[in-house]
């Protein structure tokens, strides 16, 4: 068997090209990202917004990765020796590698190999590299030390996000991230209805294990885009804010196709038709909600009174107006660019809405220091990520043996996985009582 | 089955050219600011090498990697089985209950112990 | 081709392997290792072991990599300062060498015959996961559950170890 033949090539090609696609996106991807992410950070902090981004705004955050790829990282390569140097790409490309397997849409997906979550995942750890390496570029001493602390914090994360994701694929039946989306289509229900603790132990892990401290966010007024920032070197590498960005998506692509039914709308079992057509009837929902989003913008445009609040909405109107046409058309192509085109749609909102949670509640409810956050993950949430791996499996088996419907088995096992959260909690709370006793 | 592998050979490839793309551009196009950062390098340097230099870094973090290895072979395995699990049924829930009852047990008498006040 | 991409793999597997023996630095010898243990994964991916590729990266290259980074890190190495220790060491490591060396001859001298890899290759492919989980819980299920008691038993040792330091 000519495993590597050169005969696949021609089939590869058309991967290979979403592959460019993807990797010439995702300076665009990373840019709105991180643009989210500071408008939500300032709406936590009420902080002044320094400029509103119209359409040329938005673009500026596109031109600035590039300027943040192309700023610093030459003098890294210059003082460190080679290994060290290397480290920020490592951390970056294992990062970006993770975008190969997102099944965006039943047709955008580079590949999807038979191992897909795991294949992330293995990349993840990769990630890690990035973080020591890191800790050991800079020179020793408590700087050094606390990159040991934060890298012991990300694996701690990785194998709780990792225990989440179990429960999915405890569900599904499978590692290919094609099929754990089939398996939620099939079984009529995304998997977060039926394994909500699993989803909240994976959200849990994977917030923190970004590599940014939590701690440290907030504060960071100096942030990616300060063009001062840049020539600042006690700022990381350009390359790690970079993976941590591309990481964010990574993170909330798996949780999308594992918990939140990839790219399938919601109710994706009701297949109703339009009488006398081929399209669905909940198909049209999407496309009237974006043409009604752009008019209402489109209205905005007018109410505003300065010129850079009227671009803002001319540019959001536009967006939606696009998405609106392109979902609406595709309607009326062909059942496979349909499919294609609301696939991708309905992948990216998610992912949004993901994004959005995620940074949010990293800005609101996560300001507890790096010590109290292990302490949490190895008392309670692994042991947790554990219980809910069994109670979910007698679900499945109460299922199978006795012919309950899933949805009911399902809800016993959340409880009893939460009752053993809570008991654990409350045993870990004053265990930590006593302590502060004897101390005194 | 490796042929699966390869459009994310190439894609791999593709990321890859991005940061080696920017790292030559920079030394090409890059404004320089290499002097600056070996400035603040030596600051660091000497910082770090006064005050907080001799403190023992990490035996707590290499504890917490021994454990973490530890979950990820479990992990590793459950992974497996968990693809697996559908179709052995009760005979699955026996397997899980062994595998991960036998070290969770232990995980249980550790925290009984007191072994996680340190993290 | 597939010649040429397991001459490859085995070429980067080997030269790192030699390198991480000879670095000083522990850091470096774990980088090496960590190239070393990835050229494998990839003749375990031209077998098409996909589960075992994916494993070796996430186990060996992640995990346990990791650890000896951060156990170099906790135990104060500085580059280029540990001393060749002769003597006893030596023997050990002679003795154990051998008896690795004769464990694989052992191997290879039994598989030479019986082991027809094209067709194991061609039953593993194409569902991987799957094919190792059934060895893995009905074959072997007795080595699997002592897996387990062998975590346990790693895992209470760690901790003895750690607090005896602390």
């Amino acid at each position: 068997m000519d495993s590597f033949g050169l005969i696949s090539l021609p089939a590869a090609v058309p991967s290979a090209l979403s592959a460019m696609g993807a990797v010439l996106a995702l300076p665009l991807l990373v840019a709105y990202t991180a643009f989210i992410e500071r408008r939500i950070a300032e709406a936590m902090d009420e902080r002044a917004r320094p400029v509103t981004p119209g359409a040329l705004g938005l673009l500026r955050y596109v031109a600035r990765i590039a300027r943040v790829g192309l700023g610093q990282d030459e003098g890294q390569a210059e003082l460190r020796r080679r290994i060290f140097a290397m480290a920020p790409a490592i951390a970056l490309v294992a990062a970006l590698i993770g975008y190969a397997v997102m099944p965006v849409g039943p047709a955008f997906q580079v590949a999807d190999p038979n191992v897909g979550l795991l294949f992330i995942l293995g990349l993840g750890a990769l990630g890690i590299y990035g973080v020591l390496l890191r800790g050991e570029a800079s020179a020793g001493g408590r700087i050094a030390m606390d990159f040991v602390n934060h890298a012991a914090q990300v694996v701690s994360c990785q194998a709780a996000a990792a225990l989440g994701l179990l429960s999915g694929v405890l569900l599904a039946g499978s590692l290919a991230m094609g099929q754990i989306v089939q398996a939620q289509l099939d079984q009529g229900q995304w998997f977060i209805f039926y394994v909500p603790a699993g989803f909240f132990i994976y959200f849990v892990g994977s917030m923190a294990a970004m590599n940014r401290a939590t701690a440290e966010l907030p504060a960071a007024d100096a942030d990616l885009f300060s063009v001062d920032a840049l020539a600042d070197a006690t700022l990381p590498a350009p390359f790690y804010v970079l993976a941590d960005y591309v990481s964010v998506i990574v993170v909330a692509g798996i949780a999308t196709t594992v918990f939140l039914g990839g790219w399938l709308r919601p109710m994706a079992s009701f297949r109703d038709r339009v009488p006398g057509t081929t399209i669905e009837i909940l198909d049209i929902v999407p496309v009237v909600a974006a043409l009604g989003l752009a008019l209402f913008w489109y209205r905005r445009v007018r109410s505003h009174r300065t010129e850079m609040q009227k671009k803002a909405a001319a540019t959001a109107s536009g967006i939606c107006a696009f998405v609106g046409l392109a979902l609406g058309i595709s309607l009326f192509v062909s059942a496979a660019v349909m499919a294609a085109v609301h696939g991708a749609f309905w992948f990216g909102l998610k992912v949004g809405g993901y994004i959005y949670c995620f940074v949010w509640v990293r800005f609101t409810l996560l300001q507890v220091e790096r010590e109290r956050l292990m302490r949490q993950l190895w008392r309670i949430v692994i042991p947790v990520g554990f219980v809910n791996l069994i109670t979910t499996a007698m679900a499945v088996v109460g299922t199978q043996d006795t012919g309950l419907p899933m949805r009911l088995t399902t809800i016993a096992a959340t409880v009893a996985t939460l009752g053993a959260g809570v008991w654990l909690a409350k045993y870990a709370g004053s265990e930590a009582e006593m302590q502060a006793a004897e101390g005194e | 089955m490796p042929h699966a592998y390869i459009p994310i050979l190439i894609f791999a490839l593709l990321a890859a050219a991005f940061p080696v793309f920017c790292l030559v551009g920079s030394r090409r196009f890059g404004p320089a600011t290499l002097e600056k950062i070996e400035a603040a390098e030596e600051a660091r340097v000497e910082d770090s090498t006064t005050e907080a230099g001799r403190e023992k870094p990490g035996t707590m973090a290499s504890f917490i990697a021994a454990l973490f290895v530890i979950l990820s072979v479990e992990v590793v395995f459950l992974f497996a089985w968990a693809v697996k699990f559908a179709e052995m049924g009760g005979y699955g829930l026996i397997l899980l209950l062994i595998f991960v009852g036998i070290p969770l047990a232990g995980y249980a008498w550790l925290y009984k112990k007191g072994v996680f006040d340190a993290i | 081709m597939n010649a040429l991409v397991f001459y490859f793999f085995a070429g980067l597997a080997v030269g790192s392997a030699i390198l991480m023996v000879t670095r000083r630095d522990p850091l470096h010898a774990a980088m090496c290792m960590a190239s070393a243990l990835l050229a494998t994964a990839g003749i375990f991916l031209q077998l098409g072991a996909e589960f075992l590729f994916i494993v070796q990266i996430f186990l060996l290259v992640g995990a346990v990599m990791a650890l000896f980074v951060f156990v170099a890190r906790s135990l104060d190495f500085e580059a280029g300062k540990i001393r060749r220790k002769t003597g006893r060491r030596w023997a050990v490591a002679g003795i154990l060498g051998i008896i690795v060396a004769g464990q694989m001859w052992f191997a290879i001298a039994a598989g030479r015959t019986s082991l027809r890899l094209p067709e194991m290759q061609a039953n593993i492919a194409p569902q991987n996961t799957e094919a190792v989980g059934n060895a893995l819980f009905h074959s072997l299920v007795v080595p699997f559950g002592i897996t387990s008691v062998l975590l346990l038993v790693t895992m209470i040792g760690v901790t003895l170890m750690w607090n005896r330091r602390a």
